[in-house]
């Protein structure tokens, strides 16, 4: 052993000493606030929006952590046998927090709440994906991006009455959407799509 | 000192004709703006960023196959979708619509109208080669619509995907 590692030993042994128990207890707490810190992150536009509507009357709301996520979708993948729900799972598990807000029928949350919210959500990095509006209804999609991941995404649903909310902060990356189109295309789509168009050839009359 | 006259008239002339490119921009921009609260129209948007996603998608199945790779290749120059779509005061939107539009900015591709009064109009605007950067379709009659694909359509990679369709089905 080198001395510099022999002497790294000696401290570390020494900060688990009895004499220094205090300090080696906040030492091992240092990862678990990290975790728990890490789950925790929501962007200020999207948590202040959350907590200031989520206590209204006629408002539910539910947060699941990641942890239940994880441990949901492990244990449905194991009970599923449907190969195309398992492969749901998989994706799903990527899912590290999922905020929902529901309110029906006369809703609290006013479409100027909501626009704010959006112009707040879009000075907070995040990016609309698809936005659809007919008649009062309008579905918005955004995306913030951090890396490869798809850090959070945010679908709302509003109309004259309901309103609905969901923030997902997920560890999804392209790559992962990539794979489970590719196996849909595999097992449903893309060999019926080549048959039904080998067939189209088919029944097609030479001229 | 030639060379300098020419540096200064060509950095006071470039923000001259970006400020016309803008201002056509912007009356298709700000059409779309005008409406896009209104509840008399059905509003579709999807953004650059989704393009953007679809285009770095990595499939497998597609890399395997001619035609799919020619779309992807297409869907990844695509910037942006706006759809606005609206029942009432078809024929009047539709006239609105047209008149914002520059003719020198803009060019007609096709033109249609039936007996029953019925409009439809493809317009592209590019920049004289094969980059098509906007495609512009007016539809006046029962309803109106109007649909604007931003991106950087290359008539080229339309051919091969066109050429590629052919031959799998002659094969």
């Amino acid at each position: 052993m080198t001395k510099i590692s022999k002497a790294k030993t000696e401290r570390s042994l020494k900060l688990l000493s009895p004499k220094n128990y205090t300090m080696s207890r906040y030492f091992f707490l240092l990862p678990l606030i990290a975790i728990l810190l890490s789950s925790c992150g929501s962007p200020a536009s999207v948590s202040s929006f959350y907590q200031e509507h989520k206590r209204k009357a006629g408002v539910k709301n539910m947060t699941i952590p990641g942890w239940l996520i994880y441990a949901g979708t492990g244990i449905a993948h194991d009970l599923v046998d449907d190969e195309d729900t398992k492969a749901m799972l998989q994706l799903a598990k990527k899912v590290k927090r999922l905020q929902f807000m529901i309110a029906e029928e006369q809703s609290p949350i006013s479409p100027a709440d909501i626009q704010t919210f959006v112009h707040n959500a879009r000075a907070d990095h995040f990016e609309e994906l698809i936005v659809v509006r007919d008649k009062s209804t309008t579905v918005n999609v955004m995306v913030r991006e951090k890396g490869e991941k798809l850090r959070h995404l945010l679908f709302l649903i509003n109309d004259e009455s309901d309103f609905v909310f969901l923030n997902m902060r997920t560890n999804i990356k392209m790559k992962d959407i990539a794979k489970i189109v590719d196996y849909f295309l595999e097992k449903e789509g893309w060999d019926n799509l080549q048959k039904k168009s080998e067939k189209k050839k088919e029944e097609k009359p030479k001229v | 000192m030639k060379y300098l006259k020419v540096l200064l008239l060509t950095m006071l002339l470039a923000p001259a004709f970006s400020a016309d490119a803008q201002s056509q921009i912007n009356a298709i921009d700000k059409y779309f703006q005008q409406y896009v609260e209104d509840e008399r129209f059905t509003v579709v948007y999807i953004s650059p960023k989704l393009f953007q996603m679809i285009g770095k998608l990595d499939i497998d199945k597609f890399d395997s196959d001619r035609e799919s790779q020619a779309i992807m290749e297409i869907a990844q120059d695509l910037q942006g979708l706006r759809i606005l779509v609206s029942e009432d005061d078809a024929m009047q939107l539709y006239q609105e619509a047209k008149a914002k539009i520059n003719t020198d900015e803009y060019e007609v591709l096709m033109t249609v109208r039936d007996r029953d009064g019925d409009n439809v109009e493809f317009l592209v605007r590019d920049d004289g080669g094969d980059i098509i950067h906007e495609l512009l379709l007016l539809v006046g009659g029962d309803e109106f619509v109007m649909l604007s694909f931003v991106g950087a359509l290359d008539l080229n990679k339309i051919s091969q995907l066109a050429k590629t369709i052919e031959d799998d089905e002659n094969k």
